[in-house]
């Protein structure tokens, strides 16, 4: 008779015992209601198919209906006096231990089967993802039995089942309540919050309701529950059985167990396994690598407001999801990213939240407006969800704003090399970015702005691009920067005109006297006459001069990518409204200079009062 | 088969059983006697590898209960006190679990099942559930798991402890048959009871054996061979004459009958009484050993010797 066998034939037992009486089938109706029946008008209202609420539920009703599960394991058979039976049959204490949890474990994934007609009916709505579904259950799983395997030790303290549900219920309560981290922040001192928040479940049930299997999440789990099965059999040995397991040894399972949990938990045994079919919760390469080419810490500032005023739930994935791409930057380079969170709006203490929104102010990343308070309270309502990346004394790279943007990892990307890539000179001149404060500011993020007057001065030497915008053409003086611009192997781009545009009459003018022409010509770019025509699908309505004019054939030209829509200086853009742009076309390119355009007009383009085809490109440097 | 040496048991700082030593042989029968109290439950609680010794030495079948707890268990069947079972299993299905533990495999464990369930007359109520049962099945439940497995030592703890009459009649009976072929130990604080049903009797009293003898020894012990008698008519004078007879130590009267001890080196007492009646022409109604009951034999057992 093998110690599978027996234990086999205890489980058996306690299945019987258990499905054989009504109140599994109470218990497995309670759990439903307890852990669906809440969870879906919620779900409903967050707007996104985020699996997280109906977890949430699902855990809490594990709390309650897993001591459920566990009291009588125990406290029935002393009550009963079974428990002397029991142990003059040649059983270990293990066995029985391990032969009840089972019994007890199979009850809890019946409640969780049933309880999968929840994300079953949600997917019939919805596009839910498998893998946070498969992930979520199997941390409840696991949540479950190490609450079951506690609740068990209560119901072996005692012979009284009462007793066991309430102490395995505190158990569970103090676990996966109390010890998370926000209820700690509030009795522990700081620096031992962190500590502390690791003992408790609720930061190891974060990463599977997200769709991740962390194996140091599972460990911990597994360990815990390993551990209380272990007290459990060594306080059944002590109450009954006959001859005490050596402590050396079961002292040894013990530790073997805790190192076994500690190394899975750690590097490099530790391994982060993204269930999602659509990979949500793994970084992009591009992420990875700019993290992973830090030579010093980079912090990562973030205020974010995690209670959010009620109304405003539907927002609550949306910081759940910035906090999870935050907590997710932290772990792929945990040794040189310094994840540092505040909420300038939570906390009980009105100095340090002014301070704290003081700092935010600092580090350019003002509150959010998401809409108003309600109809009759006057006032805008505030949240903090910006970012700041702050690497040595180079200037913070900003997200301000990181809800409600679909593209919140790029923008992180972009910020992330912003902050760490020496950052180049842009020069700007002429008047054509004049009003265009957004494209400035956006330049501004990524380059190191300056502007030049091409008429007074040259072109620093260390500027890598040149962009001169002007509505006129380039005088003779401008031109020659450019061209010293060039010499030293730079790039510069040109977004000048060439006629003088009255649209209404439909009429273009040449500038007189333009240098322009000639210095494109000396380098093999013909400038045509007239302007650019393409058709447009519908027609196109725009105001000149206070007068709206509508036209099939758009002054303003619907160019589309020509070339590689991967290249990167056109990455990203789909297509380009292009006003009022001139002809262009090879001619005769020098030696040694490519053409390669960049932008085409839709087809058929043509050249107005002329017919027939034409493109109308930018020309990139030699 | 089962050897206990200087057994000391404690609970905490009360001790339940001091210094207990003897050896059931294979094949005994052997009463374990004693009052409430006395440590009976105790030393069986050992005897079946339940509690471990505190201090001593307890082996069955040549297994020691302390090293090797599995192996005593597999060795011996046990009915704890009380008779503790799950109500809500049926017979059948009860019976099965303890087989199985038990590691009876296969198609010899439906066939354990029947076998035991017939030996303790429970054909009738198999399917029933055992939280239904009268006492009387419910204690036969309780000694057929103890049979299941065919074990060549059964210790069963005071097992026909609030069974009416007839109950008590049919367990006797199937102690008795027990013993046929196993070693059996079985506790009672009833006198008749090992009376009923065996030979060799061990006398616990405040955690110490105070006897280890048959039945026929202990009863002299404690009664000193005391006789009883009635005659059909007796005189004033027939007091005196009893007493006068040879080997007669002391006459008590005992309503209409006469309690009579004999001196210690006078083994025929009875003979010498009827050979009395039949001299003095007087007609014996009633000539048996005095009926002992449990505290006779306490009283007898802790007197100091001599007194």
């Amino acid at each position: 008779m093998t110690a599978a066998a027996r234990t086999w034939a205890i489980a058996r037992r306690e299945l019987q015992a258990t499905f054989g009486q009504p109140p599994a089938w109470v218990f497995l109706a309670a759990f439903l209601a307890l852990a669906a029946g809440p969870a879906l008008p919620r779900f409903f209202a967050q707007g996104v198919a985020d699996l997280r609420e109906p977890l949430g539920w699902l855990r809490l009703a594990l709390l309650l209906l897993a001591p459920a599960a566990a009291m009588r394991l125990w406290a029935e058979e002393r009550a009963a006096g079974t428990f002397e039976l029991l142990f003059t049959l040649p059983v270990r204490p293990a066995e029985a231990v391990l032969g009840k949890f089972l019994a007890g474990l199979a009850l809890l994934a019946a409640g969780l089967l049933l309880w999968a007609a929840v994300p079953l009916t949600l997917s019939a709505l919805c596009d839910l993802d498998p893998g946070q579904v498969a992930a979520g259950a199997l941390g409840a799983l696991l949540l479950g039995a190490t609450l079951l395997a506690g609740g068990m030790l209560a119901s072996a303290l005692t012979s009284s089942q009462v007793v066991a549900f309430v102490g395995g219920a505190s158990f569970g309560a103090l676990l996966v309540l109390g010890l998370a981290p926000d209820v700690l922040e509030r009795v522990l001192p700081h620096a031992l919050v962190e500590a502390a928040a690791d003992l408790g479940a609720a930061r190891h049930v974060e990463a599977f309701d997200r769709g991740v299997l962390d194996t140091g999440d599972a460990a911990y789990f597994v360990g815990l529950t390993a551990l209380l099965l272990a007290l459990n059999a060594l306080l059944v040995e002590r109450r009954g059985g006959a001859r005490r397991e050596p402590l050396a040894a079961g002292a040894l399972v013990v530790l073997a167990a805790l190192l076994a949990v500690d190394l899975l938990g750690q590097r490099p045994l530790r391994a982060r396994f993204d269930l999602t079919l659509g990979r949500a919760n793994t970084l992009a390469p591009a992420l990875r690598e700019a993290l992973a080419g830090l030579d010093q810490p980079l912090v990562v500032r973030a205020y974010v407001t995690r209670d959010l005023p009620p109304g405003y739930e539907h927002l609550r994935p949306q910081v759940r999801a910035l906090v999870d791409l935050l907590h997710d930057v932290r772990d792929a380079a945990p040794s040189r990213v310094v994840l540092d969170l505040r909420d300038p709006l939570g906390g009980d203490d009105v100095l340090e939240r002014q301070r704290l929104a003081r700092q935010a102010e600092q580090d350019g990343v003002p509150p959010v407006v998401v809409g108003t308070l309600s109809e009759d309270q006057a006032g805008e309502l505030r949240l903090y969800a910006g970012v700041a990346l702050l690497l040595g004394d180079r200037a913070p790279a900003v997200v301000p704003r990181a809800i409600l943007r679909d593209d919140l990892e790029w923008e992180l990307t972009a910020a992330v090399s912003r902050v760490t890539q020496p950052r180049l000179r842009v020069a700007l001149s002429g008047e054509g970015l004049g009003d265009c404060g957004e494209a400035r500011a956006a330049l501004g993020r990524a380059y190191a702005v300056e502007e030049v007057d091409l008429d007074a001065r040259e072109v620093p030497a260390d500027v890598a691009l040149l962009l001169h915008a002007a509505p006129v053409p380039p005088s003779e003086r401008a031109l020659a920067a450019i061209d010293e611009h060039l010499r030293r192997g730079r790039r510069a781009l040109l977004l000048v005109e060439s006629h003088l545009v009255d649209p209404v009459a439909w009429r273009a003018t040449p500038f007189d006297g333009s240098p322009l022409p000639g210095w494109l010509r000396e380098r093999g770019v013909a400038l045509g006459p007239g302007l650019a025509l393409a058709p447009a699908e519908r027609p196109h309505t725009f105001e000149v001069d206070g007068a709206l004019v509508r036209s099939r054939y758009p002054w303003l030209i619907d160019a589309s990518p020509a070339h590689d829509p991967d290249s990167p200086a056109l990455a990203g853009v789909g297509r380009a409204l292009l006003p009022f742009a001139a002809p262009l076309e090879p001619a005769g390119p020098p030696p040694g200079v490519a053409w390669t355009p960049l932008l085409r007009t839709a087809a058929p383009g043509w050249v107005a009062g002329r017919g027939g085809g034409r493109s109308t490109s930018t020309r990139c440097g030699p | 088969m089962i050897e206990v040496a200087a057994l000391t048991q404690r609970y905490g700082a009360y001790t339940a059983v001091r210094d207990l030593s003897f050896r059931v042989e294979p094949g005994e029968v052997v009463g374990f006697l004693g009052p409430n109290g006395a440590g009976k439950t105790t030393t069986l609680k050992v005897v079946a590898a339940f509690l471990a010794p505190s201090q001593g030495r307890v082996t069955v079948a040549g297994h020691d209960v302390a090293t090797d707890p599995l192996a005593a268990r597999r060795a011996l069947g046990y009915l704890p006190e009380h008779c503790p079972l799950y109500p809500e299993m049926l017979v059948r299905g009860f019976l099965d679990f303890v087989a199985r533990v038990r590691g009876v495999l296969g198609a010899d464990r439906a066939r354990a099942v029947e076998a035991a369930a017939r030996r303790c007359l429970l054909d009738d109520v198999l399917e029933r559930p055992i939280g239904e049962l009268s006492k009387g099945y419910r204690q036969r439940v309780g000694i057929a798991q103890a049979l299941v497995h065919d074990p060549p030592v059964v210790v069963l703890d005071e097992p026909t402890h609030g069974l009416d009459p007839n109950q008590v009649l049919e367990v006797r009976a199937l102690v008795r048959d027990l013993g046929r072929e196993r070693t059996v130990l079985f506790s009672s604080h009833v006198l008749p009871e090992v009376e009923a049903t065996c030979r060799r009797v061990l006398v616990l009293h405040q955690g110490r054996l105070v006897a280890d003898a048959t039945l026929d020894d202990l009863r002299r012990r404690a009664s000193g061979g005391a006789v009883r008698a009635r005659f059909a008519a007796v005189t004033s004078a027939t007091p005196e004459q009893l007493r006068a007879l040879d080997g007669v130590a002391d006459v008590a009267r005992d309503g209409e009958a006469f309690v009579v001890r004999p001196r210690a080196d006078v083994a025929d007492l009875p003979a010498r009484l009827f050979r009395f009646a039949v001299d003095r022409g007087l007609e014996l109604v009633e000539l048996a050993p005095v009926a002992l009951t449990l505290e006779d034999v306490f009283t007898a057992l802790t007197r100091p010797e001599g007194a």
